[in-house]
């Protein structure tokens, strides 16, 4: 039987290895590099393949947990890193310019997979606005015009309880088919 | 159940739950009166502590029982006691007085007489003290305080502020429909506050009031659904009893109290409209756990009546999960493992 796996993706920065990370039982495996290009006023490294973590689920069995990289240009990878996943977990990075567009971005690329298995999302850097609930009710109008029944989560990828909700929802989600 | 006496009840000034003893050797009666003082509790906030007769403030007892006349004697000489006569009728100059043949709604009332009479004597002995009083905040909204300190919430809609002097609970209007303003009303009432008077304002006496007030800016979404989602034995807040229910939008659940199976109803009720009992065979949930969950999310705002575009789920039908339920399982059992740590 294939291995178990979820997927972590979305923007530049929305914390998909920090998510990886917060999970992972194992110390993960990045393939982060000093960032040098559109990232570079952003933070220090980016991912260019993938992050790589596990959770032991039952008796030698294991979930991986893959982030992929957020930047277009490693595009190529997020279909290898999806193919056979349980289901993806969107990233949206709110601090970004049009985050409704990167949000399309992500939904337009991973669409197969989507219908295929299922979705959640999750917002993040919402600290840094102002009216974190307004900013929102953006997301919420934008899934309602879509028809989107997915769940879309504020989200602090930093905070263990967050991630924790993004997976249980997405086993919600798997359960209700 | 809550008589128009109790429901003037507030517990501004009481920081404290009152001791309370009931002397009544005839054990089915002092039971039915102690249950009758838990309910009373339920439905109006910790005002009694149940304590043995000697360590209590209010003491309940009965003169025909033996040695009730002289525990009568002695309670009114000595003023710190106050005595409740629990009898058929009251022949003594006692101003308590329980009607014996008046069930727990009789109780309840005098005691809510004797809870506004110890307040007030309370009240006059802080007056005099300006400070005294502005930190005697009610204990339901200092309540209110701990349970709201989230600030991102899922729907902007619950912000209040509360006039701690007039007692008063303002909602700007536009935030509300008259639906979920009588809910709130109803909320309020259910949980004991009385005389707290739930007020739609302005925008712009809002923004007065707002800045006046010590408390402001809060959120009840919160508070309102861990009330909701943890009564179990509620029944459906919405009245029309609509034949299916759907999801708006999912409850935040990074932010709100739950539970998997609450996750799991959201999930459910986001792709399809249905009525509590298909609900709840189709995910296997039990029926009073979907109520709590449609209770919290009509508090939210975000649960609908269905209409004729909605995906209905038909008895007939069945979910089609789109992986083993074992799976679910064990990855569940992790992630709350490693939650407790
Ligand atoms: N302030 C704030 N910082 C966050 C939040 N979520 C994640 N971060 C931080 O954002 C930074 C970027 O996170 P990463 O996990 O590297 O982002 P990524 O999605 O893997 O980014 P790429 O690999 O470049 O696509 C880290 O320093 C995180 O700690 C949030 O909600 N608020
Ligand atoms: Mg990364």
């Amino acid at each position: 039987m294939a291995q178990l796996k979820i997927v972590f993706t979305g923007t530049v920065g929305a914390g998909k290895t920090q998510a990886v990370e917060a999970l992972s039982e194992i110390p993960v495996l990045k393939t982060d590099v000093q960032a040098t290009d559109e990232v570079v006023d952003l933070k220090d490294s980016t991912t260019i393949a993938m992050d790589y973590g596990e959770m032991a689920i039952s008796d030698g069995e294991t979930l991986a947990v893959y982030g992929t990289p957020g930047q277009k240009r490693f595009a190529y990878m997020w279909d290898i890193l999806s193919r056979n996943a349980l289901g993806i977990v969107i990233l949206v990075n709110n601090s970004r310019k049009d985050p409704i567009e990167d949000l399309c971005v992500y939904v337009n690329n991973f669409k197969q997979h989507i219908e295929n298995t299922t979705a959640v999302f999750g917002v993040t850097h919402l600290d840094k606005a102002k009216n974190p609930a307004e900013e929102m009710n953006k997301y919420y109008t934008f899934f309602e015009q879509q028809g989107y029944h997915y769940p879309v989560f504020p989200v602090d990828a930093r905070k263990r309880n967050d991630v924790n909700v993004l997976v249980e929802s997405l086993l919600a989600m798997l359960e209700v088919g | 159940m809550v008589t128009s006496s109790t429901e003037e009840i507030s517990s501004t000034m009481v920081r404290q739950p009152i001791p309370i003893g009931v002397r009544i050797f005839d054990e089915i009666k002092r039971k039915r009166l102690e249950q009758t003082i838990r309910m009373f509790n339920k439905l109006k906030g910790d005002i009694w502590q149940l304590t043995p007769a000697g360590d209590a403030q209010v003491v309940i007892f009965s003169p025909e029982e033996a040695g009730g006349e002289v525990f009568l004697k002695s309670a009114l000489d000595n003023n710190k006691i106050h005595p409740v006569i629990y009898a058929k009728k009251n022949n003594s100059t006692c101003p308590w007085f329980i009607d014996q043949a008046g069930g727990s709604l009789a109780c309840m009332n005098t005691l809510a007489d004797v809870f506004r009479s110890i307040n007030k004597k309370k009240h006059k002995s802080t007056e005099s003290s300006a400070e005294n009083k502005s930190n005697d905040i009610n204990p339901f909204i200092n309540r209110i305080k701990s349970l709201t300190r989230s600030q991102i919430v899922y729907k902007n809609l619950l912000s209040i502020y509360v006039n701690v002097d007039s007692e008063e609970v303002c909602i700007e209007k536009p935030q509300l429909n008259s639906i979920a303003l009588d809910k709130l009303r109803k909320v309020f009432e259910t949980i004991g506050i009385g005389n707290i008077e739930v007020r739609e304002i302005s925008s712009s006496e809002f923004e007065d009031g707002k800045a006046k007030s010590s408390i402001a800016d809060l959120s009840l979404s919160n508070f309102f659904w861990e009330m909701a989602i943890n009564d179990k034995q509620a029944s459906l807040f919405d009245e029309t009893k609509a034949s299916k229910y759907k999801l708006e939008r999912w409850p935040n659940f990074t932010r709100l109290q739950h539970k998997y199976e609450h996750v799991v109803l959201a999930a459910f009720f986001r792709r399809f409209a249905a009525d509590i009992d298909t609900a709840s065979a189709k995910t296997g949930i039990p029926a009073e756990v979907v109520v709590s969950f449609l209770n919290a999310t009509h508090l939210l705002g975000i649960e609908v009546i269905a209409d004729e575009n909605s995906i209905s789920f038909t008895k007939e039908a069945n979910l089609t999960p789109k992986a083993p339920k074992t799976v679910m399982q064990k990855v569940l059992g992790t992630l709350f493992k490693e939650k407790i740590h």
